[in-house]
């Protein structure tokens, strides 16, 4: 049963203090650390009529959230994707595991585990974000506005908070990915990191000039595609200087499962065949 | 005869080296079956097989009539078993509990534990446990959601003397008190023929002898004396018919008044003998025989 499975791995990541903590807590506790340097900065070296001007908050909350799925999240959820992925063969579990409970199954829980997870890390990751803007704005005594009307708001935090989830899941696709194929918990960080940085340096090498001639670009270049998923998601051409572009976004949408699917999909390909004489 | 597990010419290769080399084996339900054989024999490769962690380059495996790698409740344990180190005693329990779908029961938990005797550790990180303890745990883990089969690979390595004999029962009630089949694999030859009803021997990948323990054993014939010696060829060739060159020894069927004329006989034909004694009618025996006196591990 996939819902056994899943409490099964949940139980085992949260008795894994170190990992659960590194791994998935950490960024938010950063992020809040962060935030509030940034404030405290800004709080000495703004001028008077600087400080005093009002805070947009829905404006606040989605950058927040859009800003949840950054490097710093990505690279810290790694190791929990790859203490999940690899810690089988690390530890020589499976063969405890494989004979009482069929190989896919136990593969999708530990994608399910790690989406969860990713995604409360977003959330904790935007919302301390948020507060610590409010809490700002209310110690500085700014005036709060909601620029945003209340459809555009939701529309445009379901979308930046759903793309910041996906690049957290395309980096635990590919430690996966890494992770099964090479058994080695440290191969699970290392190569989506060297990934990574290579498909950073794709996206600048080859930027997106004319979205429907470069869908190509967009669907094999994550970055880019996860920029127009997340504008064409947001609806925000309502934003100045960004217009509404559906090929983009169907690009950026069919990069992001192209990407998924590489990753965990490509894992799962390997585990259900793979030989376990030795984890 | 019903048979839970079945080997048809069974072959696994890595390689050029065949750890499987045609094996066919039937297993029948109840009772405790032996598998023995010298290390490479491909008694864990076997176990491996009929538990779906790796496939036969060719041949057919079958675990209670369906082929390998689909799930269900077969306790096992595949050589000293290990654990997330970060996990206690009853977390391990409790984590392999949920993953086989049998919700963490706490009273089955605590009841395998204790019939393991790892109840006061219970709490303990598996990460302090000693290989016995690890072992203790396996052979709990392997018995959760009352499986109707266990495989045990090695189930007494690293446990101390009064661990091995409280496994050995464990073992034993298993079979004639709770019905498990139980199929194990170990080197300890005695301790196979106290539990084991049938026993398997493998060399080199195929099968040197199968049948219940007595049959075996009455089939070995009587006491005989093994002489470590240097080229056992040579030497088996110089005592004539009654003797049997093996890898490093030779054994000679004679009576016990019959030995030390022998032995003085070749010490003064200049044959170096550096270990004699009599190698009983037990399984001993019979593993010498049929693996030409390998190791039994």
């Amino acid at each position: 049963m996939l819902a056994d499975a899943i409490a099964a791995e949940n139980l085992r990541l949260t008795r894994n203090r170190a990992t659960f903590f590194w791994g998935f807590l950490f960024v938010p506790i950063l992020a809040l650390c962060a935030e509030i340097i940034g404030r405290v900065f800004m709080h000495n070296q703004l001028p008077p009529e600087l400080r005093a001007m009002p805070v947009d908050m829905s404006n606040q909350l989605v950058s927040a959230f859009a800003e949840a799925g950054g490097v710093m999240t990505i690279f810290l959820s790694l190791i929990g994707a790859a203490v999940l992925f690899a810690g089988d063969y690390r530890w020589e579990t499976w063969r405890l595991l494989t004979p009482r409970a069929s190989r896919i199954n136990l593969f999708l829980a530990k994608a399910v585990t790690f989406a969860g997870w990713a995604l409360v890390t977003v959330i904790l990751v935007g919302l301390l974000d948020a507060a610590v803007a409010w809490i700002g704005a209310l110690m500085d005594g700014n005036t709060m506005t909601f620029g945003l009307g209340a459809g555009a708001f939701v529309r445009q935090m379901l979308a930046v908070t759903f793309v910041s989830w996906i690049q957290l899941l395309f980096a635990g696709g590919l430690a996966a990915l890494a992770a099964t194929a090479t058994r080695s918990m440290i191969a699970a960080i290392m190569i989506p990191i060297g990934a990574m940085i290579g498909l950073v340096i794709a996206q600048n090498r080859y930027p997106v000039m004319d979205a429907a001639a470069d869908w190509w670009k967009i669907l094999l270049i994550p970055g880019h595609a996860f920029e127009h998923a997340r504008l064409y998601l947001a609806g925000m051409d309502t934003l100045p200087g960004q217009t509404l572009d559906a090929a983009g976004g169907l690009s950026g949408m069919a990069g992001i499962v192209l990407w998924l699917a590489l990753g965990f999909g490509g894992a799962l390909l390997v585990f259900k065949r793979q030989d376990l004489s030795k984890e | 005869m019903n048979a839970i597990l079945t080997a048809a010419n069974l072959t696994k290769a890595y390689g050029s080296v065949k750890a499987l080399d045609g094996l066919t084996l039937e297993v029948p339900e109840g009772g405790v079956y032996g598998v023995l054989g010298p290390n490479g024999a491909g008694k864990s490769t076997l176990f491996r097989i009929w538990l779906g962690l790796i496939r036969p380059t060719d041949g057919g495996a079958t675990v209670m009539n369906e082929p390998p790698g689909v799930p269900r409740r077969i306790g096992s344990m595949i050589e000293t078993p290990r654990f997330p180190p970060f996990l206690t005693a009853r977390g391990v329990l409790e984590w392999l509990s949920l993953a086989s779908g049998l919700k963490g029961d706490a009273a089955e938990i605590d009841g395998l534990l204790a019939r393991v005797g790892l109840t006061e550790a219970a709490g303990r990180k598996v990460r302090g446990f000693s290989v016995g303890m690890h072992q203790r745990l396996g052979v709990a883990a392997a018995l959760l959601g009352r499986p109707s089969m266990v495989i045990l690979d090695e189930p007494t390595s690293g446990m101390d003397p009064n661990g091995i004999n409280e496994m050995r029962a464990l073992i034993r009630s298993l079979a004639d008190n709770d019905g498990v089949s139980v199929v194990l694999a170990s080197h300890q030859l005695a301790e196979v023929q106290k539990i084991c009803d049938r026993v398997a021997i493998l060399n080199r990948g195929t099968l040197a002898a199968e049948g219940s323990v007595s049959d075996l054993i009455g089939g070995a014939g009587g006491e005989r004396l093994r002489l470590h010696v240097t080229d056992p060829a040579r030497i088996a060739a110089l005592i004539g018919a009654a003797a049997e060159a093996q890898a490093d020894a030779i054994l000679v069927t004679l009576t016990r008044s019959e030995a030390p004329a022998l032995i003085r006989r070749l010490a003064g034909e200049g044959v170096d003998i550096f270990e004699a004694r009599w190698v009983g009618a037990d399984l001993e025996a019979v593993f010498m025989q049929e693996t030409g006196g390998q190791d039994a591990r």
